[in-house]
């Protein structure tokens, strides 16, 4: 996927996070009101087919036109299919009705809405990606500027992102498409895996450098670069403040590389009225527990993606 | 040799080179917090037997990096001698406590490095070393047998030279000779 297309294109969020119910889509709809509150053009992007949330979120019955009319053909671009939402600034690309079959999308079919996101006309998208591991999920994952895993305080959100970035990792690995004397010596490397004491990705690259400089240097840029943010959300106890940062410190002994704790979001009963409002939270309780850390958070990476860009 | 391992030492606790003792050991009480067994924080991210091996490892780290005064780097004469990389052991690692000489030489091997660059690197004779991984050397006085081994076990690397040179002397039954090391 070309750089230069990007850097003309929005400034692309995924929010995801292995395990379901953990408040991704809540969290994602919330975080495209509040870079909307705050005067930016902002697309949110149903991709999370099966499950598809974001419209009723916002109070939109079912717009005419969403993302399966894309993958049907009935529409050429995704422009066509982005619908107005009751917040001003924010549209919608929905998943809604999106049929059994269109739930798990093509190859070359989820490779043609990556392309078309980057050449949406706004300033930020921000993705939905849904729940698990599947290929198509890490992709959109993987293409975004920021992935955001949402995580509650509980073992098997935990686990469940774990097993997602350690898959997002090896997806990226392979995807960046190593030139064959590469995948000989880390091939040869992880035949020894054992014997080598390798435990970690991190580990793997080690062993991958201190054997070849060309194959550990890829490996280590591939790793360098992979950077998603981690949210902790449905804080409710002083130790789970301190869980984000400790999951960040256990990836960057794991993967060898910086992944960013973006905050914490509070556990807050008027999430769920909210909701059955069918209305943004943002918009109800502006300045509910929720409603502050979602604009914290839309701040912080706001700054964080202009220190970014000045690299 | 030393200063790899110490540089490999540090950047195991997250830490460059420029880390002072302070730094060291704040780097290891967080790591010991952080791969406690409860901790949700790392909820089924290693195996247990990788969680205990990564807390050997920190300990092993902290053990070497705040021992007392590093030897200054005494530059070798002539270059170290090419040698042909010897084959991966196979198999899983020998019993540490009943087969220590064999536990050295499968994780040398595992390592790939010969006798030969053991030798040049620790200025410990290579008939001496051979007979070390045999264990063949009952003659070798009890104190001499513990540092050779404490010296191999640090220059590959293993968690706890110091148990290990215990079970060596006590698998081989290397008698004391002078007997105040104990």
């Amino acid at each position: 996927m070309s750089e230069s297309i990007r850097r003309t294109g929005p400034r692309v969020w995924a929010v995801g996070g292995g395990k379901g119910g953990v408040g991704k889509s809540v969290i994602a709809a919330n975080l495209g009101v509040a870079l909307a509150q705050s005067g930016q053009d902002v697309v949110l992007f149903d991709a999370d087919l099966g499950g598809a949330n974001l419209h009723t979120l916002l109070g939109m019955s079912g717009p005419r036109l969403g993302l399966a009319d894309f993958l049907s053909k009935r529409v050429a671009s995704l422009q066509e299919v982005r619908a107005p939402s009751p917040v001003v600034g924010l549209s919608l690309i929905s998943g809604a009705r999106a049929l059994h079959d269109m739930a798990n999308p093509k190859y070359s079919q989820k490779e043609k809405i990556l392309r078309q996101i980057a050449r949406l006309d706004a300033d930020h998208v921000v993705l939905d990606i849904g729940a698990g591991s599947a290929f198509n999920t890490l992709d959109f994952f993987l293409f975004a500027d920021r992935g955001i895993l949402v995580v509650v305080p509980d073992p098997t959100s935990i686990e469940n992102a774990y097993h997602f970035l350690k898959a997002a990792f090896y997806r990226r690995l392979n995807r960046a498409k190593p030139g064959e004397e590469i995948r000989e010596v880390v091939g040869r490397v992880m035949s020894e895996m054992k014997a080598r004491g390798i435990r970690s990705p991190r580990d793997l690259i080690d062993n991958v450098a201190d054997e070849d400089t060309v194959a550990g240097e890829f490996l280590a840029h591939q790793a360098r670069t992979f950077r998603p943010g981690i949210l902790v959300n449905r804080v409710s106890m002083p130790d789970h403040r301190r869980l984000g940062e400790q999951i960040g410190l256990a990836c960057r002994d794991y993967f060898g590389t910086e992944i960013d704790f973006l905050g914490c979001v509070d556990d807050d009963i008027l999430v769920n009225r909210s909701i059955l409002q069918r209305k943004a939270h943002l918009e109800l309780y502006p300045t509910s527990p929720f409603g502050r850390s979602i604009d914290t958070l839309a701040v912080g990476l706001l700054e964080r993606s202009e220190v970014s860009d000045g690299e | 040799m030393a200063n790899d391992q110490r540089l490999r030492d540090l950047r195991l606790l997250g830490l460059d080179a420029e880390a002072d003792d302070a730094d060291v050991l704040e780097a290891y009480n967080r790591r010991r917090a952080l791969y406690d067994a409860e901790n949700l924080a790392i909820y089924n991210l290693h195996s247990e037997e990788s969680r205990q091996q990564l807390l050997a490892d920190f300990e092993a780290a902290l053990n070497r990096l705040t021992e007392t005064p590093r030897r200054p780097k005494v530059m070798p004469k002539s270059p170290p001698p090419a040698t042909l990389r010897p084959e991966p052991p196979g198999g899983p690692a020998p019993d540490r406590d009943s087969s220590p000489g064999a536990f050295l030489r499968y994780h040398r091997l595992a390592r790939g490095i010969s006798l030969t660059e053991v030798a040049f690197e620790t200025k410990i004779g290579e008939a001496r070393l051979e007979a070390i991984e045999s264990e063949d050397s009952a003659d070798l006085p009890a104190v001499y047998a513990r540092g050779f081994v404490v010296t191999l076990a640090n220059l590959l690397g293993l968690p706890d030279p110091a148990g290990l040179a215990r079970a060596y002397v006590e698998r081989i039954g290397n008698t004391s000779g002078e007997g105040q090391q104990g």
